[in-house]
């Protein structure tokens, strides 16, 4: 090792890295994991199955299946006559600093992981003279945590154990309608119903003296909320859309029990709570275009921004500081149609490609994903089948965070 | 044909619009109802002769003061009467209007900093007379330290005896931040019915400061209940540094009574006083000139006084065995619960860098550390329930009653005595409001 490298090593690494920890704020509150914060991303905008997956997400501009309705509901009317589509997935997200891990009580030097297999899309969609109906349930956020576990060994016997777990989920119900106007124009509308809950759960369990302290809340979320879509055929080849969110109340039924429990002494003692909360959503809106290059190639480009300043929290009775800016997510995608005969049987295989970028809200860290998306499918009369997969990279947080999805769709179009 | 499908583009974008505006207004929050507080007044009466011609929302009675429920104009007509009251809505959630839906918090009936800031300020309102906040700094995430002096003349600096009540260093022992609050209530809402109060806080200054480390308490409410130490991210990743052992006497004495390891429960930071919480303690103490402190911790239900770094004796050590004794018979006497009492470091344990050796040390003053019930792990260790919060307070107030007087009586006049008030020389001087 040269004398510069040794001199950088010794003493210049450890200098900058005390001088970013001493920089640092300290954190109570952690932005990119709340505890209500969605797993991967804070910015959710409907949801994407395989195929809007492997073209980036851009579904407020092109759809495959009734999911649609979620995210741009004019595009429903596009749809053949009757769609039916479900859809699964499996992500995988890593995170660093989350409730009690890295922020002083539990300390993993690894980023750690959470996995989630879902069914999270099922959705049909029906034409009916110019009008095309939906109906679609989607799971569009989920709130899970990588479990905590340590225990402390005396002796070759445990003594003290801590345990830190937390699940959640929030499904959307959506009805939608959607036609065309003239022969450039399609609208479409939706209401969309959300329930959802959250446990969070945090036990130390002394075992020596048989001490537990526990702390578990619970919440169920409730809201409602409309979206509005709206598909403009400018040129031959290029559409371009506009979609919305309201503003809505996720309101919020908490409950919080903690406990202290030492029968050897005689003592429980509880302090249990209820409130009803909320989190104030904020309004998002999006734009996009696609361009068909030829008959088998197309691009896509979306650009959705998500209102986070306004976005309000409280919390067992307290407004909770969330220092969030308002964002924004985009991206580009492309789709390449090939046809191909199999066992006597015309099929077409769509290749898909997208890049995209995707901010989150919250001022420090300044945080934003780099998202590489790929798909690919089958589709043979009536039926098709895609997979899409997403790899999205963080940056700004400092630990490199990465966010990994894959999903399945089966759709049905007559 | 071409004007027909013209008019549906219109109608359906017009359609599209209204849906638009519907869907904006229904996601709209609505007017909010005007605020209204429950408020308390005492019930004697001279108020109540005072309070009849106002005609205002009486609820009940409740321990000797009449709750009214109050609309803005309501206080404005309480303050033009002169009528001392003070703010209860926190506990009256569903009777409030305010807020309904609100329960409790999920601290229960201890305070949060958001809850405390309230209520001192609400207390403050209500008392203007005897009652002044004052924040003394800013924590490391920018929460307030607040204090609140409790003296006749309260704007006035005057040649009193001063005594500091301090609360919460460590953030998992909630009950100590409700006790230094109940006793700032107990002051104010008691100063004009009870003339033994009234001689007490005319006849000095009283500080207290019922939350030290805000950001460790909000941690410890919010996501794990046994947190200690305040939020300094230290360079090692881990966090934070346990305030009394940052205090500037005897700081870093040895490894026992603190540690260098800031993974540590009782990390005492990168040198004396390199917290903001205990610099902003620090600040006060320089301004002023206290006679006695009184810093709650817990628990063990004890009394401890210095030395905390050395088990060897102070020079004052009869004076401060004889206050201890004498307020742990006060407060035997209340709910029949025993506190020892002795040295920190001959009767618990060795700690450097605490807030009493600090005081002691540099400024001479008897300065006790109370550590409030329970006694053992086995008896709730840092759990109180909530309906303990009010018999460990009443048990307390005679000891902190009994510590004041001492001081005034024991208070020897280093300022000029010719009776006039010394104009206020705090602006400037780093406190704020």
């Amino acid at each position: 090792m040269s004398r510069t490298a040794l001199l950088i090593r010794c003493f210049l690494v450890p200098a900058i890295l005390i001088a970013v920890a001493l920089s640092s704020p300290a954190q109570l509150v952690m932005g990119q994991y709340e505890d209500e914060a969605p797993l991967r991303t804070w910015n959710t905008f409907g949801l994407a199955t395989a195929a809007s997956t492997g073209r980036g997400e851009t579904n407020l501009i092109q759809t495959d299946d009734s999911s649609a309705a979620l995210a741009n509901p004019a595009l429903l009317a596009g749809l053949p006559g009757f769609t039916v589509s479900l859809s699964g997935s499996y992500s995988r997200s890593s995170l660093f600093r989350y409730s009690i891990v890295n922020t002083g009580v539990l300390v993993s030097k690894k980023n750690l992981g959470v996995g989630l297999f879902a069914l999270d899309f099922a959705g049909v969609s029906y034409r009916f003279r110019e009008w095309t109906f939906a109906l679609t349930a989607a799971l569009t956020e989920a709130y899970d945590r990588p479990q905590a576990y340590a225990e402390s060994i005396s002796q070759g016997v445990p003594d003290y154990a801590i345990l830190f777990e937390q699940s959640g989920f929030l499904r959307t119900v959506n009805l939608a309608v959607a036609r065309g106007v003239g022969s450039r124009f399609q609208v479409g509308i939706g209401v969309n119903f959300v329930r959802g809950e959250l446990e969070r759960r945090v036990v130390d369990e002394s075992f020596n003296d048989d001490i537990t302290i526990s702390h578990q809340v619970n919440q169920t979320f409730s809201g409602v909320f409309f979206n509005f879509g709206l598909l403009a055929h400018i040129r031959d080849h290029l559409d371009l859309a506009f979609a919305l969110r309201t503003p809505y109340e996720k309101k919020a039924r908490s409950r919080s029990e903690l406990r202290y429990l030492a029968p050897q002494g005689g003592t429980d003692i509880l302090i249990d709570a209820g409130s009803d909360d909320l989190y104030r959503q904020p309004w998002a809106a999006g734009v996009g275009a696609r361009y068909e290059v030829s008959a088998r190639f197309r691009l896509f480009g979306s650009l959705t921004y998500f209102r986070w300043s306004g976005y309000k929290v409280e919390y067992f009775g307290e407004e909770e500081t969330r220092d969030f800016g308002s964002t924004f997510k985009t991206a580009v995608g492309g789709e390449w149609s090939f046809g191909a005969r199999i066992f006597n049987n015309d099929i077409i295989l769509p290749l898909r490609l997208g890049l995209g970028y995707d901010r989150q809200p919250m001022r420090t860290p300044r945080s934003a994903y780099v998202i590489f998306s790929a798909g690919t499918g089958v589709h043979w009369r009536a039926i098709t089948f895609d997979i899409g997969s997403q790899i999205g990279r963080e940056s700004g947080s400092g630990r490199n965070l990465d966010a990994k999805r894959v999903c399945v769709s089966l759709g049905f179009k007559k | 044909m071409k004007s027909n499908l013209k008019l549906l583009n219109i109608n359906a974008l017009v359609l599209l619009f209204l849906a638009l505006a519907l869907g904006f207004l229904l996601a709209s929050p609505s007017v909010p109802p005007e605020k209204k507080d429950i408020v308390s007044v005492e019930k004697s009466p001279q108020i109540m002769a005072r309070l009849q011609p106002l005609a205002l929302d009486c609820l009940f009675e409740w321990e000797g003061r009449i709750y009214i429920l109050t609309a803005t104009s309501d206080l404005e007509a309480l303050d033009q009467s002169g009528i001392p009251y003070t703010i209860e809505s926190h506990k009256f959630p569903a009777l409030s209007g305010e807020k309904a839906t609100v329960q409790s918090g999920i601290n229960g009936d201890y305070h949060s900093y958001a809850e405390l800031e309230s209520d001192l300020e609400a207390l403050a309102r209500a008392h203007p007379q005897i009652a002044r906040l004052f924040t003394l700094g800013l924590s490391l995430e920018g929460r307030k330290i607040t204090a609140v002096k409790i003296s006749d003349n309260v704007d006035f600096d005057e040649p009193e005896s001063e005594v500091l009540f301090l609360g919460c260093h460590h953030a998992r022992e909630w009950i100590s931040v409700e006790i230094p609050f109940l006793l700032a209530k107990h002051l104010l809402e008691n100063y004009t019915s009870n003339s033994a109060i009234r001689a007490a806080v005319d006849q000095s200054e009283i500080w207290i400061v019922p939350l030290v480390n805000p950001d460790g308490l909000e941690y410890s409410i919010r996501y794990y209940r046994y947190w200690r130490k305040n939020r300094r991210l230290n360079t090692d990743g881990s966090f934070g540094v346990d305030l009394n052992r940052n205090y500037g006497y005897g700081w870093a004495y040895d490894d026992k009574g603190s540690s260098p390891i800031p993974a540590s429960e009782i990390y005492r930071g990168t040198a004396a006083f390199s917290e903001p919480e205990t610099r902003a303690v620090q600040n006060l103490f320089v301004e002023r000139e206290f006679q006695a402190l009184v810093s709650y911790h817990s628990y063990s239900q004890i009394i401890l006084y210095p030395w905390g770094y050395t088990t060897d004796p102070t020079d004052k050590d009869s004076l401060h065995e004889l206050l201890a004794a004498e307020m742990s018979a006060l407060m035997q006497e209340v709910n029949g619960r025993v506190y020892a009492f002795g040295s920190a470091a001959g009767s618990l344990y060795l700690t450097n860098g605490d807030t009493t050796d600090w005081a002691f040390g540099t400024a001479g003053i008897p300065a006790f550390t109370i550590e409030l019930p329970p006694v053992d792990q086995l008896g709730g260790g840092f759990f109180n329930a909530e309906r303990d919060i009010m018999p460990i307070f009443r048990e307390n107030l005679p000891a902190a009653l009994y510590l004041i007087n001492w001081s005034i009586s024991n208070f020897r006049v280093s300022k000029p005595t010719s009776g006039e008030k010394i104009v206020d020389k705090r602006p400037g001087s780093g406190l704020r409001n």
